[in-house]
C-alpha cells in the first residue's frame, strides 16, 4: 500500500495499517475503503467539451469536421480507418430507419382517452421540438435532475398524458426518442458544460467514469476509444474516438433487435453504452440513471459544435475499401 | 417522395448510372401456426414487384417466403437522367398491391 511510503503517518492510518498487518480476521469496512483505488485510463485532462477536442487525441480531425472535409478526404484516396472511422456514418442516411420514425410519429399523434397526445402540446408534427435533441441532456429544473431523451419522453408521458408503459427501453418510448432525435437531424450540438451547474457536474462525473478502469478487464471505456485502439480493428468492430458520434444517436441498429422486440431496432445513446459495457465485461448500467446520464452528458458535450445526423447508417457497407 | 409502402431513394452517379434503395413496408410472413391456439396462420408475403424507368419495364423480382420484413432493395441502374421516373409496384399472395412513381432529381 502506497501510504506506507508517506513521511507523516495520520495515527488513524496507522492503526488501520495495524489491524490490516495483524491479524486477518479483523479487516473493517474501513480497511477496504482505504485501500480502494480508483485507476484512471490516463487523457482525462486532455479532453475538452467540443468536438474539435479530437486534436488532442487523434491526428484526423481536420479530414472529417464536416462533409467538405470528409468529401477532401476521400478524394485524397483515404480509407476508412485513415479517418478515425468517422466517414461513413455521414455519408449515408439509414433508410431502414424511416420506418421507425414513421411508426414514432405515429405514437406521438396517438391519442389517450382524453383525446391528449404529444402534438397537443408539442405542436403537429414535432412542430415545437425541432432542434430540442440537439440541446439534449439537460437539467430539469422541476425534477431537479438532468434528464437524457428517453427519461423526459418517460416522465412527460406518465404525468401529462396518464402513458404508464412509456418507460426507458420500452418500444413506444424508443421510437419516440427516434422521431423526436430526427426533428434535430442538421442542428449542431450544444450543451452548456462551461458555467457552474449540474450540467457541468455531469460532464466531469461522466468524463471521470468514462477514463475509470473498472469490470473483469479493468478496461475504461477509454481503453477502446482513445488512441491507439481508435483506428483499428477490435472484436469486428471499429473503435474510434468518443467525439462527434454522440450526435449520431439514437441510431437504427441493423440488425439487432431489442430484445423481445419485432423491429425498433432503436439503439439510444444509453444502450450503446450498455452494449459496450457487456462486452467489456462491465456492469451494465441502468437507462436513465445518474452515472449513465452522465457518461451521456459528457459523450454529448464531445460533440459540441457537430451537427446532429438523425437517421444515420450505423455500418459501412461499402466494401470498396477491401479492394484496394 | 413516397406513397404509403413504398420508399425509395435515388441518387444519380456518373455516366447515368443511379443507385435506387428501395424500402417496402410489408409483414413478409411466412405460413406458420399460432403456437398459442394452434390455428394455421396463413402466408402473406410480396410475390412480384416490377421496376419499371419511364414506363418501360427494368426490373421484375419473383419473391417466397424467404424474404425478410421490411424488405430493402438496392440495385443500380443504367441509363438514367434527371426527370426520369421510377415506378415500383408490388403485388402479394393476398391480393393486395401497391405502386408508386418517383421522379429522378
Amino acid at each position: 500500500m502506497q501510504r506506507f511510503n508517506q513521511s507523516v503517518i495520520n495515527p488513524a492510518e496507522f492503526v488501520a495499517a495495524l489491524l490490516i498487518a495483524g491479524s486477518v480476521t479483523h479487516a473493517s469496512a474501513t480497511d477496504i475503503a482505504e485501500t480502494t483505488q480508483h485507476d484512471y485510463w490516463p487523457g482525462r485532462d486532455k479532453t475538452i467539451p467540443h468536438v474539435s477536442g479530437d486534436t488532442n487525441f487523434s491526428d484526423t480531425y481536420q479530414d472529417w469536421k464536416d462533409a467538405a472535409a470528409i468529401a477532401a478526404a476521400r478524394a485524397a484516396g483515404k480509407a476508412s480507418h485513415e479517418v478515425n472511422f468517422k466517414d461513413f456514418r455521414w455519408l449515408v442516411k439509414s433508410l431502414d430507419a424511416e420506418l421507425v420514425i414513421d411508426e414514432g410519429r405515429e405514437v406521438f399523434h396517438r391519442q389517450n382517452a382524453n383525446g391528449q397526445s404529444c402534438a397537443s402540446c408539442h405542436g403537429e408534427n414535432g412542430e415545437k421540438l425541432k432542434g430540442a435533441y440537439a440541446n439534449l441532456p439537460k437539467f430539469n429544473e422541476r425534477l431537479g435532475r438532468v434528464v437524457v431523451g428517453p427519461s423526459q419522453i418517460e416522465v412527460c408521458a406518465s404525468e401529462r398524458l396518464g402513458q404508464q408503459d412509456w418507460r426507458v427501453d420500452t418500444r413506444a418510448n424508443s421510437v419516440l426518442d427516434m422521431y423526436v432525435a430526427s426533428l434535430s437531424d442538421g442542428h449542431v450540438v450544444d450543451i452548456d458544460v462551461g458555467t457552474d451547474g449540474p450540467l457541468k457536474t455531469a460532464y466531469l462525473k461522466g468524463r471521470d467514469l468514462f477514463f475509470k478502469r473498472t469490470g473483469q478487464f479493468h478496461y475504461a471505456c477509454a481503453s477502446c476509444h482513445t488512441p491507439p485502439t481508435v483506428g483499428n480493428y477490435l472484436r469486428g468492430q471499429r473503435p474510434t474516438t468518443f467525439f462527434g458520434d454522440a450526435s449520431q444517436y439514437p441510431i437504427y441498429h441493423f440488425p439487432y433487435a431489442l430484445p423481445g422486440d419485432d423491429l425498433a431496432h432503436v439503439f439510444t445513446l444509453q444502450h450503446q453504452i450498455r452494449s459496450c459495457q457487456q462486452l467489456s465485461r462491465m456492469h451494465q448500467g441502468t437507462e436513465g440513471s445518474p452515472s449513465m446520464t452522465a457518461i451521456e452528458v459528457f459523450l454529448k458535450a464531445s460533440a459540441n459544435g457537430y451537427p446532429m445526423s438523425i437517421p444515420t447508417q450505423q455500418y459501412n457497407l461499402d466494401t470498396d475499401y477491401l479492394e484496394q | 417522395m413516397s406513397t404509403s409502402t413504398i420508399k425509395a431513394r435515388i441518387q444519380l452517379g456518373d455516366h447515368g448510372v443511379a443507385t435506387v434503395r428501395t424500402l417496402i413496408a410489408h409483414p413478409m410472413l411466412i405460413d406458420r401456426t399460432d403456437p398459442k391456439t394452434g390455428a394455421r396462420l396463413p402466408a402473406h408475403f410480396i410475390e412480384d414487384v416490377e421496376i419499371t424507368l419511364n414506363g418501360i419495364p427494368a426490373i421484375s423480382l419473383e419473391w417466397g417466403q424467404a424474404v425478410s420484413t421490411n424488405p430493402l432493395v438496392a440495385f443500380e441502374l443504367h441509363g438514367v437522367k434527371r426527370g426520369d421516373v421510377l415506378g415500383i409496384r408490388w403485388k402479394d399472395n393476398q391480393g393486395k398491391t401497391d405502386a408508386g412513381e418517383f421522379p429522378v432529381v
